[in-house]
């Protein structure tokens, strides 16, 4: 095998792929990227059993056709190093040469019948997205799944093909991002899927710039992301997501309009003092005005105005500041509504609509847990 | 069976149960007499652990001879007069039941001269039953034989152990006896050979440097204090040369060795978090107090006495240890080879006093130890340097840390290598804020959007209930969720990334093991140590220069004793002689 390929499409091929070879650390022959070099170009896989990848770069030089499997931390390693416009990879069937610029490098070949392959596609489509909504849409939920994995199921994104709608939320208890999109799906009927966050995470980097629109596909529970060069494929978590939509419609008496900017601003001068083991940051509302503080500490306390739109009761909700900051970055520059009843419920977020950007296409709903004493 | 009154000789034997165990409990009332008849030499012998022969001599004040037949009369004493005195009793006796329940159960001997007497006169006692007295030869003071203990009761008698093992019973009373009194010298032998020798010493310390060695006289730590008619003085050692058991914590009151929950409990708050759990600090604590404070007619044996304000004592103690536990830098350290070749044999971690001043006490009137001068100045400059509440003393001359094995930070320090358990540290501090935060205000709440719903069994639920004060001020809700189950709705805002269900866990098994007992204080403690294991790092975890960095910075803001809350070491110095060492240099 032997193909010369741009030394900076293969490098961020490789990171994609190595990167779900990497997940977890399991077997040697899953750390590892098996690349497939064919007259039409290369296909660049790996999996750790649960998420595995597929990226193809169609305008690769080959000169030999063949396959090799290579150990996923070393190659990407030799990779990072590289700044030559052009590298060369060649195998002699026991180890591979990689050849950038005045630099040689030999990697020792695993075996490649060693390496498990990918399920195949799941075989039921569940629908057709632009590919640059997917991935705002992961963008939007991903962030406020639980980082570690020990509450199953909150680990865990849904995702909801309706036939109007694409709807996603994730949440770790604490918040919840709900997105939802129109869409226009030629089936009768609703498929859901459970996905691991981390998976997802990936999912959305891979996805970015690759084509105009991806297939979603649902078997078993086998999920599958197909557009143009990236074939994307994880298994569901087993568990039940917490029934949300009650909590996402639940009706909140009280509303605030502010701008996302300023707030965001007020809440990392307030954080200055949110130590970690108290990060808590209290909003006061009054007439026209919030107040953003930090909880005092010993070191000391901070605390900013910010214009609102508000005129009822005096009321103070404490949070903690990196749930409202994750929103609040995502949103940029905006107006965002916030509805809340008191400081002991859930406050609901959303980026307030004008009719101008009537052509947006996908809303989120952020749900925040307050902090008490 | 019809109800009858029982004949003399079994009640008599009944009652002497209660008193007479074992030779051990001959001993204890036999040299109690003793002592209360002002002797300051006493000798014991036993033969067969007592079983044969257990033979007290004192020289204290005698009985005349018409009142030896009244000594072995059931409650018949000279100690007190009448109920009143009951209440203000200062002798270790005054029931008038020992010699008459020894005789009750033994062939006994009293041989007894008052002094100045023209002789001595002795009255023989066997199962109960005293003849008469007659003259005898003999020096001043008493003299009881107890031979044939049980000989009428084979039950008991087949109860006894071995020798060694009743030996050792008879030599943790004289222990208790000569802890209690350093003025009065005390001999046991056993079958002929000597057991214990201990001529009248100066003070409770010589007592204790005889008793239990150097190891523990060295590094015994004084303790005084006074609160209204208590007074309160003794020794305690450092954490480190703790025990499994309380066996070795000697409380007295007025020069009466007694076992007092509360007292004890006092002891082990003011070392809460500096022992490993389970493990009991070495203490020899003297209460002199008024004696109507205190009763004593409570158990047969006197071991068991009644405050009349035992908080008093507890927060007595609580700030006499604690404060004695202050003046010392508690950091374990790695023995200094040249420390080692001073004391031969110096088991586990040294602790080293932290200013020349307050060295532990050094009661033989020597210096301290020349060992590990090296580390020993640089301790005390950086003290002057830094001040003396630095227990992680001295980061500004200190170099870069490394993280170890992923578990373990190693930097320099003037004088030696600090080697930090990350973990332990770091529970260390959170445990320190978190404690902190909760003197000023509960944690606050991080609540949740859906409750975890959480199977704790209808047990579990209870203790849950019960502790539902303790458990709100530490940031956690929850609500009974049916008969087995809890929904927990909001968790400590410190733990949000703890899963709930684990902290759930934790706190029950805490619950579990303190039910029924533990002082809310503890509880608190216990529940803070919790939620600090939970959301501190773990071994394991890689951290950056930086995290390292910050870590070991806090700690030294922070952290006021260098132990982890559950009494693992935090921090050890290996001293740049023990270095050296390794190598054979400069030894």
């Amino acid at each position: 095998m032997e193909f010369t390929s741009n030394r900076r499409k293969l490098q961020e091929a490789l990171q994609l792929v190595g990167g779900v070879a990497m997940l977890r650390t399991v077997k040697d022959a899953l750390q590892s990227v098996y690349i497939d070099a064919r007259p039409e170009g290369l296909i660049l896989k790996a999996t750790d059993c649960e998420v595995g990848i597929e990226v193809r770069i169609p305008d690769v030089t080959v000169a030999r056709t063949g396959v090799v499997l290579l150990p996923a931390a070393h190659v990407m390693g030799i990779f990072r190093e590289l700044s030559e416009p052009e590298v060369i990879v060649r195998s002699d069937g026991s180890g591979s040469e990689i050849l950038s610029g005045r630099s040689r490098f030999r990697v020792v070949e695993l075996d490649a019948g060693l390496f498990p392959g990918l399920p195949e596609f799941p075989g039921v489509l569940a629908g057709r997205v632009a590919t640059a909504d997917l991935v705002g849409m992961i963008r939007h939920v991903v962030f406020s799944s639980a980082e570690e994995r020990t509450r199953y199921a909150f680990d865990g994104i849904k995702l909801e093909v309706c036939r109007e709608e694409l709807r996603m939320v994730s949440t770790d208890g604490k918040r919840l991002s709900y997105y939802r999109m129109p869409h226009i799906q030629q089936e009768e009927g609703m498929r859901e899927a459970l996905l691991p966050a981390r998976a997802l995470g990936h999912f959305g980097k891979a996805l970015v710039g690759e084509g105009v629109e991806a297939d979603l596909a649902v078997e078993g529970n086998r999920f599958g992301i197909r557009s143009q060069n990236v074939v994307l494929y994880c298994q569901q978590i087993e568990g039940s997501f917490p029934n949300f939509l009650p909590l996402v419609e639940k009706e909140l008496p009280h509303h605030v309009m502010l701008d996302a900017e300023e707030l965001l601003r007020a809440l990392r001068r307030a954080s200055v003092f949110a130590v970690a083991e108290a990060r808590v940051v209290r909003l006061r509302l009054g007439a026209g005005n919030l107040n953003v503080r930090s909880n005092p500490v010993e070191q000391g306390e901070a605390e900013t105005d910010v214009a609102v739109e508000y005129d009822g009761e005096p009321v103070e909700l404490a949070f903690n500041p990196d749930y409202l900051t994750d929103y609040l970055k995502l949103v940029g520059a905006n107006r965002v509504r916030v509805d809340f009843k008191d400081e002991q419920t859930a406050s609901r977020w959303s980026v307030a609509t004008t009719p101008s950007d009537e052509a947006r296409k996908g809303e989120l709903l952020y749900l925040v847990m307050p902090v008490t004493r | 069976m019809a109800i009858r009154v029982l004949p003399r000789e079994v009640v008599d034997r009944i009652a002497a149960g209660e008193v007479i165990e074992r030779p051990a409990s001959v001993v204890k009332e036999l040299v109690e007499n003793a002592l209360d008849a002002g002797a300051d030499r006493i000798e014991l012998e036993l033969e067969e652990g007592g079983r044969a022969l257990i033979r007290v001599v004192d020289n204290g004040g005698g009985i005349p001879a018409e009142e030896l037949r009244l000594a072995f009369t059931s409650h018949a004493t000279s100690k007190i007069r009448d109920a009143e005195e009951l209440f203000h009793v200062a002798s270790l006796g005054f029931r008038g039941e020992a010699l008459a329940s020894i005789a009750a159960v033994s062939r006994a001997r009293l041989r007894s001269r008052v002094p100045g007497g023209e002789a001595a006169a002795e009255v023989q006692a066997q199962a109960g039953e005293c003849g008469e007295p007659a003259p005898a030869a003999g020096p001043e003071g008493t003299l009881v034989e107890v031979r044939d203990l049980f000989f009428n009761t084979p039950v008991r008698r087949r109860f006894l152990k071995t020798v060694r093992s009743e030996v050792g019973q008879v030599a943790e009373w004289l222990t208790r006896l000569a802890l209690s009194r350093p003025d009065v010298a005390f001999r046991l032998q056993n079958d002929g050979r000597e057991v214990l020798r201990l001529p009248a010493d100066g003070g409770l310390a010589a007592r204790i440097r005889r008793l239990f060695g150097p190891e523990i006289a060295n590094r015994m730590l004084p303790v005084d204090g006074a609160s209204g008619p208590m007074q309160l003085a003794g020794f305690v050692l450092p954490p480190g040369v703790d025990r499994p058991d309380a066996r070795w914590v000697y409380l007295f009151v007025n020069g009466r060795f007694v076992r007092d929950r509360t007292w004890l409990a006092g002891v082990r708050e003011a070392y809460r978090g500096l022992l490993l759990r389970g493990r009991t600090p070495v203490a020899f604590l003297e209460l002199a107090v008024d004696p109507a404070e205190v009763d004593v007619n409570v158990h047969p044996t006197k071991e068991e006495v009644r405050f009349r304000e035992p908080s008093r004592l507890f927060a007595l103690t609580l700030r006499g240890v604690s404060a004695a536990l202050g003046r010392v830098d508690l950091r374990p350290e790695i023995h200094d080879a040249r420390t080692a070749a001073a004391e031969p044999g110096a088991p586990g971690p040294r602790h080293r006093a932290r200013r020349g001043s307050d060295r532990p006490l050094r009661p033989d009137g020597g210096s301290t130890p020349s060992s590990g001068r090296c580390a020993e100045e640089t301790t005390e400059e950086r003290c002057v340097r830094e001040g003396p509440e630095l227990p992680f003393g001295g980061s500004s001359a200190a170099g870069p840390a490394r993280q170890f094995l992923r578990t373990y930070l190693m930097r320099e320090l003037p004088g030696g290598l600090e080697v930090t358990d990350q973990h332990a540290l770091h529970e260390r501090i959170l445990f320190e804020r978190i404690r902190s935060r909760l003197a000023h205000a509960p944690l606050p709440v991080q609540l949740l959007l859906v409750p975890e719903v959480i199977a704790v069994g209808p047990r579990g639920q209870a203790l849950l209930e019960g502790a539902r004060g303790r458990l709100e001020s530490l940031g956690l809700r929850f609500e009974p969720y049916g008969p087995d189950r809890i929904a927990v709705g909001g968790v400590p805002e410190l733990l949000r990334k703890v899963d709930p269900g684990r902290l759930v866990a934790d706190l029950l098994g805490f619950l579990e093991r303190e039910e029924g007992c533990g002082a809310l204080e503890a509880i608190s403690d216990e529940l803070v140590a919790t939620l600090a294991c939970r959301g501190a790092i773990k071994a394991g975890d890689v951290l950056t220069d930086g995290d390292i960095a910050a870590l070991l910075e806090q700690g030294e803001a922070v952290a006021r004793s260098p132990f982890c809350p559950h009494g693992r070491p935090v921090t050890v110095h290996v001293a740049v002689g023990e270095i050296e060492r390794w190598f054979r240099r400069g030894v």
